[in-house]
C-alpha cells in the first residue's frame, strides 16, 4: 500500500467528517488487509517509513538508514560515513543529550546495533513488542539531530568503536584489492577504512560536513514486527514522524566509475599483491554480477534467486568447492565465499596450502567452468535451491534480519514498499527454478570478462612455507649457530643486531627458520654436531694467531705478491709464511674464520681493496 | 465561539485521539519517550519432555512455520573431560565427527553433503558448558535431517588419515594467523582461575593438534555422547518420530578412565613468551557459572557494561567451563599501566549509566530483551532448552529436572546477588594474571609475586606433599 501523508491546511468541513471516519477505521485496517501488510509512508519530504508484518515474531525491530554511506566518500570526505554513524547513533537530538539514546533504548529493553554500508549508515533497535513506541520515538529523535562540536563528535566516534559489536573488523586481506579491482577505484573503500580515516583525517572539515549532511540526508525507517504491535503503534508513529523537518537530500552521490564502459573494458583480469596482515597465502576469484537481469530478459527477483543458488552451491559445506579443494586435493585449508547482499557479486577466497596458489586458482576456475558447461549434479542443485529458499524464509521470519534484508534490497534498487511482493517473487523463483535455466544464467554471469583473480602473498611476516632448506640456507644457519656458540674471545653478539647486520634476517624470520629446521630432529642434531666441531676448530685456530696478526698476514700475502706469478709468487709466499711462523695450510681456515667476525670483516675487505691486483691495461 | 468552530475543534480533538488523520495543528513529538508498559506476556519457552531409549530425553519445542531444527546436546567440562596435554580435544572431536558416519550410503557423500541434498545444514556446537551438533532446514526435510543428526551423534567413523590431515591444517592456520599465543594466554588464565593447573583454551592448541590420534577422538566420543547424558531438542516433528529414529540408543562399553594427571599446583601468575607485537595481559576472575543462582546478576551487569563503549577498555569474555565460569579481561601492550583499563572497567561495573538512576539498573530488562532477541534463532531456542534440561541454564526458572515439561522464562536478579557478584569480581585476591610477550612481560609480573613460565608447560604439577604444593612457580 502506498499512502502519502503530508501536513496540509485543514480540509473543508465535509471532508473533515470523512477523515474522522477514516481515522476510526485506520487502526482496524492496519494488520487486517493484505494491502496494509507492507506499506510506505512519507510523513515529510525525504523520510520514508516502511512497515513489514512478521507473522509469529516475538520481537520488533526499527531501523533508521541515512543515505550517507561509503559511496558518499571520496577526496575530502574520507571518513564521513563513520563519523555520520557515530552522530546518528549517539549524537544530541531535540530531546536527548549526546549518548543518551542508547540508554533510553536499554531502559525500554531495546538492543541497539549500528552499521554502515555502501549507500547508507544505519542504527537498528530490536526488542519486545511493547517497546515499539519507544523504538519509533527514538527513530524520530535520531532524525531530528542537533549540532555537535568536533571534539564531541570525535569522542562519540571513539565510544562507538569501543562498544562491543561495533568495533570494525579489518576486512580479510584480499577484499579491498578485490573490490577495488572488481568495482572500480572507489570499490575498495570499506567500513574499516572509513573508521580508520575518521581518526586520521582532519576533524574540523569532516565534522562540518557531518553537521551539514546529517539533518538533510534522505532517510528510510524500516519497522518490522508482529501485526498487532504495528497496528497498536500506528497512530503514534504517524504523529511522531509528521513532526520532523523535511530532508531535501544529503551530499550528491558520487559517480560510480565502475559502471562506465571504459572501466569495464580495462578491468584487470589478474592482480598479484602482497599482504602484511598475517602469513597466509590467499587466492581470490570474484565475479561482478551486476546488470544481468535486463541483458538476460529476467526479472530482478529471478536474477536474485539465481545468485542465491550460485552462492549456496559454492559456499555451503557439502557444496562444490570446499570439500573437493580441501579434502580431495588438499590444496586449500579453507574456502570463504562472500556474497554481499547489497552488492551483486560473489567472491571466493581460498587459503592456500603450500608455496603456490596457481593450482588452487586453476581448480576453482575448473569447478566454475564445469558448473557452466555441465551444470551441478541434479540432486545437489535441488538441495542448494531448497536450502537457499530455507535460508530466505528464516531471514524473513526474524524482524532484525528482515529489516537488514529490506535495506539490502533498497540498495539494489527494489521498491521498499513492495518488500512483501519482492520476497514472494524471490521465493517463487527459487521454488520453480530449473537447472537448465540456472546454467544459462551462470553461463553469462560467470563469463571471464566479469572476473577478477587476486593472489596475495605475505610480506612482512615470516612464511615458513616459503623457507627452502637448501645448501645456502643451511650453511647460513650453521654459521649463525657457530656465532652464537663460540663468539670471538672477549666479544658477545647482540642477537638482533647480528641477525640484521650479518644475515639480513629479522628476529621473526630467524624464529621461522629455526622452527622449520627443528621439524627435522635428525638434521638439527647434525647441524649441532657440525657447529660443535667448527667451534673446536676455531678454538685451535684462535690459539695459533690473534686477529690483528691475521690481518697483518693477509696484508702481507696480498700486497707482497701483487703483480707476481709462478715461482716468484711461491717464493715470496713461502717467505711470508716463514716470517709469520705459520704452516701455509692454516692460512685459508684462519682467514675464513676471521671473515665471520663482523668487526674484522670490514678491515679484511679494506686490505683486499688496498692490495688488489692492478687492473689490466 | 460559534457552533461551527466548536464542532470543528471537537472533531479535530476526536481525530487526534483516535488516529493519525490530518490535524489543523502542527504535529509535535513528545519530549520524552513513551512509557514502556510492563511485559504483556513475559517471554517464555514451553518445552515438553519425552523419555528416549537408554535414558536419553527428547525435548519438543513449539513448531516454527515451514522450518525444522534439532540438536543433540550433552554437558561438557574441559577440566574433567579432556586428558592432560590434549586441551581442546572435545571441540576437535565435534568437528571430526562431521567427516564421515556409519550411516553414509556413499563414502563420497559425508554429513555435510547429505545435509545439503536435503536442503539443510549440519553444524557442530560448543559453548564450554554444553556441546553437540545441530541441524536446520525446511520442515519437510525434518525426518531426513534428524536421521543425519543421529548418525553424526551416535556413529561417527573418525577416519584416521583425514583426521591427521585436518589436524595438520589446523596447526598451519594457528601458525599463519598467529592465534596460538592468544589461545594459550586465554587458556592459561581460565585454567589457573579454576585451579586446573593447565590451559583450558577455547580450542585445540598446537601441542594438542600435534599429539592427538584417532583413538583419542573415539574415546572422547564414547565418554561424552552417551544416552544418559544427552538430550535431543527438536522443533518441527512429532515425538513418535524422534523416539523411532533414536530407538535402540544404548551406551557403548565404558571407555577406560582418563589417565590420572598430576595434582595441579596453585599459581596466580604465569608468563607465555611471545613477540612484542602480541604482548598482552590477560586477567581471569572466577565468576558464577551456568546454573549458578547468581549467574543472572552477572549477565545483567555484563549487559549493562556492553551498552556503552569504554574507550581503551579491556576485551571482555565470559568463558564457561562446565558448571563453572571465568570472566576474562584482556588488555593489549606491556606498558606499566597496562592493567589500568581492567581496574577502571571493574570499578565502573554496576555503576549507573549517564542519565540513569542508580536505583533502577538497566540490566534486568536489557538481559531479558537480549534473550528474547536471540530466541528468534533456532539455535538459541534449542540450546536454551538443552541447558535447562541439563541444569545449566543461566539463571532462568525451570521445572525440576525429570519433569515432563520445562517452562523457561527469565527472572531478574535481586540487588543482593548483584552486590555479591560485584564484590567477588573486584576482589584482587581472586584474580590470576597471565602475561604474553617478551621477557619484559615476565619481569613486570614479578613485581607482584612469583611467576610460572608457561611457555612450554602443558600443566603445573604440585610437588610431593611437604613441598608446599606450590611447586612449578618461581
Amino acid at each position: 500500500m502506498l499512502e502519502r501523508k503530508t501536513t496540509r491546511p485543514a480540509p473543508p468541513r465535509r471532508k473533515l467528517h470523512a477523515a474522522a471516519v477514516a481515522a476510526v477505521a485506520l487502526p482496524l485496517l492496519v494488520g487486517t488487509t493484505a494491502a496494509a501488510r507492507a506499506g510506505v509512508d512519507n510523513p515529510v519530504e525525504g523520510v520514508a517509513v516502511v512497515e513489514s508484518v512478521v507473522d509469529g515474531a516475538d520481537t520488533v525491530s526499527v531501523r533508521v538508514a541515512l543515505a550517507l554511506g561509503l559511496d558518499a566518500e571520496g577526496e575530502g570526505t574520507w571518513g564521513l560515513s563513520a563519523l555520520a554513524l557515530a552522530a546518528l547513533r549517539d549524537g544530541p537530538t531535540r530531546h536527548l543529550k549526546a549518548g543518551e539514546a542508547v540508554t533510553v533504548a536499554a531502559r525500554a529493553g531495546l538492543v541497539t546495533t549500528a552499521g554502515l554500508g555502501r549507500d547508507h549508515v544505519e542504527v537498528t533497535v530490536t526488542g519486545p513488542p511493547e517497546a515499539l513506541e519507544t523504538a519509533l520515538w527514538l527513530a524520530a529523535e535520531r532524525l531530528d539531530p542537533r549540532d555537535v562540536e568536533p571534539a564531541e563528535l570525535e569522542a562519540l566516534h571513539e565510544a562507538l568503536v569501543a562498544t562491543p559489536g561495533n568495533a570494525p573488523t579489518p576486512p580479510a586481506p584480499p577484499l579491498e584489492h578485490t573490490f577495488a579491482n572488481l568495482f572500480g577505484p572507489l570499490g575498495g573503500n570499506t567500513a574499516w577504512a572509513s573508521h580508520q580515516r575518521a581518526e586520521s583525517e582532519p576533524l574540523d572539515p569532516l565534522a562540518a560536513l557531518v553537521a551539514d549532511a546529517l539533518p538533510r540526508a534522505r532517510a528510510l525507517v524500516l519497522v518490522a514486527g508482529p501485526a498487532r504491535a504495528l497496528a497498536q503503534a500506528a497512530p503514534m508513529r504517524a504523529r511522531t514522524f509528521a513532526s520532523l523537518a523535511p530532508r531535501p537530500g544529503g551530499p550528491p552521490p558520487r559517480r560510480d566509475a565502475s559502471l562506465d564502459a571504459d572501466w569495464q573494458a580495462r578491468r584487470p583480469d589478474k592482480v598479484a599483491a602482497r599482504q602484511a596482515h598475517d602469513s597466509r597465502r590467499l587466492v581470490t576469484v570474484a565475479w561482478d554480477l551486476r546488470g544481468l537481469a535486463p541483458r538476460l530478459g529476467l526479472s530482478t527477483s529471478e536474477d536474485d534467486a539465481f545468485r542465491r543458488v550460485l552462492t549456496t552451491l559454492v559456499a555451503a559445506p557439502g557444496g562444490l568447492l570446499l570439500e573437493p579443494l580441501r579434502d580431495d586435493w588438499a590444496l586449500v585449508r579453507d574456502v570463504d565465499v562472500l556474497a554481499p547482499g547489497a552488492l551483486p557479486a560473489v567472491v571466493v577466497t581460498a587459503t592456500v596450502r603450500g608455496r603456490s596458489g596457481a593450482e588452487a586458482r586453476a581448480r576453482i576456475l575448473d569447478v566454475m567452468a564445469d558448473l557452466v558447461a555441465r551444470g551441478a549434479p541434479e540432486h545437489v542443485f535441488d538441495g542448494a535451491r531448497t536450502r537457499a529458499l530455507a535460508e530466505l524464509t528464516a531471514t524473513w521470519g526474524d524482524p532484525a534480519a528482515r529489516v537488514a534484508l529490506i535495506t539490502d534490497w533498497v540498495s539494489l534498487g527494489y521498491d521498499p514498499a513492495a518488500n512483501e511482493a519482492t520476497y514472494e517473487d524471490i521465493a517463487a523463483a527459487l521454488a520453480d527454478m530449473r537447472e537448465q535455466e540456472f546454467r544459462r544464467w551462470a553461463d553469462y554471469a560467470l563469463d571471464p570478462s566479469r572476473r577478477v583473480v587476486v593472489e596475495l602473498t605475505p610480506t612482512q611476516a615470516p612464511d615458513e612455507e616459503r623457507i627452502v632448506l637448501d645448501a645456502d640456507t643451511l650453511g647460513s644457519y650453521l654459521r649463525l649457530l657457530v656465532d652464537l656458540r663460540c663468539p670471538p674471545p672477549g666479544r658477545t653478539f647482540e642477537l638482533v643486531e647480528l641477525l640484521a647486520s650479518k644475515y639480513q634476517l629479522t628476529p621473526e624470520e630467524y624464529l621461522a627458520l629455526t622452527r622449520v629446521v627443528a621439524r627435522e630432529p635428525a638434521r638439527m642434531a647434525e647441524l649441532n654436531h657440525e657447529a660443535e666441531q667448527r667451534c673446536l676448530e676455531y678454538k685451535k685456530l684462535r690459539g695459533i694467531m690473534p686477529a690483528r696478526r691475521v690481518l697483518a698476514l693477509h696484508r702481507a700475502v696480498l700486497c707482497e705478491t701483487r703483480g707476481l706469478s709462478g715461482d716468484d709468487e711461491d717464493r715470496v709466499l713461502a717467505a711470508v709464511f716463514r716470517r709469520f711462523d705459520l704452516d701455509p695450510s692454516v692460512y685459508r681456515p684462519l682467514l675464513a674464520m676471521s671473515r665471520e667476525d663482523p668487526a674484522l670483516l670490514p678491515q679484511i675487505e679494506r686490505v683486499e681493496r688496498e692490495c688488489a691486483p692492478a687492473a689490466a691495461p | 465561539m460559534t457552533r461551527r468552530v466548536r464542532s470543528v475543534l471537537l472533531l479535530s480533538a476526536a481525530c487526534s485521539a483516535l488516529s493519525a488523520c490530518p490535524s489543523p495543528s502542527t504535529p509535535t513529538r513528545a519530549a520524552s519517550p513513551p512509557p514502556v508498559p510492563p511485559e504483556a506476556a513475559p517471554w517464555a519457552l514451553a518445552v515438553s519432555v519425552y523419555p528416549l531409549d537408554g535414558g536419553a530425553r527428547a525435548l519438543l519445542l513449539p513448531r516454527q512455520p515451514e522450518r525444522f531444527a534439532a540438536a543433540v546436546l550433552f554437558p561438557v567440562d574441559a577440566a574433567t573431560d579432556e586428558p592432560p596435554s590434549l586441551e581442546g580435544l572435545t571441540r576437535f572431536m565435534l568437528e571430526a565427527a562431521l567427516l564421515e558416519t556409519e550411516g553414509d550410503d556413499d563414502r563420497a557423500a559425508g554429513p555435510a553433503r547429505r545435509a545439503l541434498l536435503l536442503g539443510g545444514a549440519i553444524h557442530a556446537y560448543d559453548d564450554g558448558a554444553v556441546a553437540g551438533w545441530w541441524v536446520e532446514g525446511p520442515e519437510r526435510a525434518g525426518p531426513g535431517l534428524l536421521r543425519l543428526l543421529r548418525d553424526v551423534a551416535l556413529s561417527p567413523r573418525f577416519p584416521a588419515t583425514r583426521i591427521q590431515a585436518r589436524a595438520e591444517m589446523a596447526r598451519e592456520e594457528l601458525a599463519q594467523t598467529h592465534t596460538d599465543l592468544a589461545l594459550r594466554g586465554l587458556g592459561w588464565a581460565v585454567g589457573l582461575a579454576l585451579g586446573a593447573g593447565r590451559p583450558l583454551a577455547d580450542g585445540p592448541l598446537d601441542g594438542t593438534l600435534a599429539r592427538l590420534h584417532r583413538e583419542d577422538l573415539a574415546r572422547a566420543h564414547a565418554r561424552l555422547v552417551t544416552p544418559a547424558r544427552a538430550v535431543v531438542a527438536v522443533e518441527g516433528v512429532a515425538p513418535d518420530l524422534v523416539a523411532q529414529i533414536f530407538r535402540g540408543w544404548t551406551a557403548p562399553p565404558a571407555p577406560p578412565p582418563l589417565a590420572a594427571g598430576c595434582a595441579p599446583a596453585v599459581a596466580y601468575q604465569a608468563w607465555v613468551a611471545g613477540p612484542d607485537g602480541d604482548a598482552r595481559v590477560v586477567i581471569g576472575v572466577p565468576a558464577p557459572g551456568p546454573g549458578d543462582a547468581d549467574r543472572a546478576a552477572l549477565e545483567e551487569l555484563l549487559a549493562e557494561a556492553d551498552t556503552h563503549g569504554v574507550v581503551g577498555g579491556p576485551r571482555v569474555t565470559l568463558a564457561d567451563r562446565g558448571a563453572r565460569s571465568v570472566l576474562v579481561l584482556e588488555s593489549d601492550g606491556l606498558a606499566p599501566d597496562a592493567l589500568e583499563p581492567v581496574e577502571r572497567w571493574l570499578a565502573d561495573l554496576g555503576r549507573a549509566l549517564p542519565g540513569e538512576a542508580a536505583a533502577a539498573p538497566l540490566g534486568p530488562r536489557l538481559r531479558r530483551a537480549e534473550l528474547r532477541v536471540r530466541s528468534e534463532h533456532a539455535l538459541a531456542r534449542l540450546t536454551s532448552a538443552g541447558r535447562a534440561a541439563l541444569g545449566l541454564l543461566d539463571g532462568e526458572a525451570t521445572a525440576a529436572p525429570g519433569a515432563s515439561a520445562l517452562a523457561i522464562t527469565t527472572l531478574p536478579a535481586d540487588a543482593a546477588a548483584r552486590a555479591r557478584v560485584l564484590r567477588a569480581l573486584r576482589d584482587p585476591d581472586r584474580r590470576v594474571r597471565v602475561a604474553v610477550g617478551p621477557d619484559e612481560a615476565r619481569r613486570r609480573l614479578e613485581l607482584w609475586g612469583p611467576v610460572v613460565n608457561a611457555t612450554r608447560a602443558t600443566s603445573l604439577c604440585a610437588r610431593p606433599s611437604g613441598d608446599g604444593g606450590d611447586a612449578g612457580t618461581r
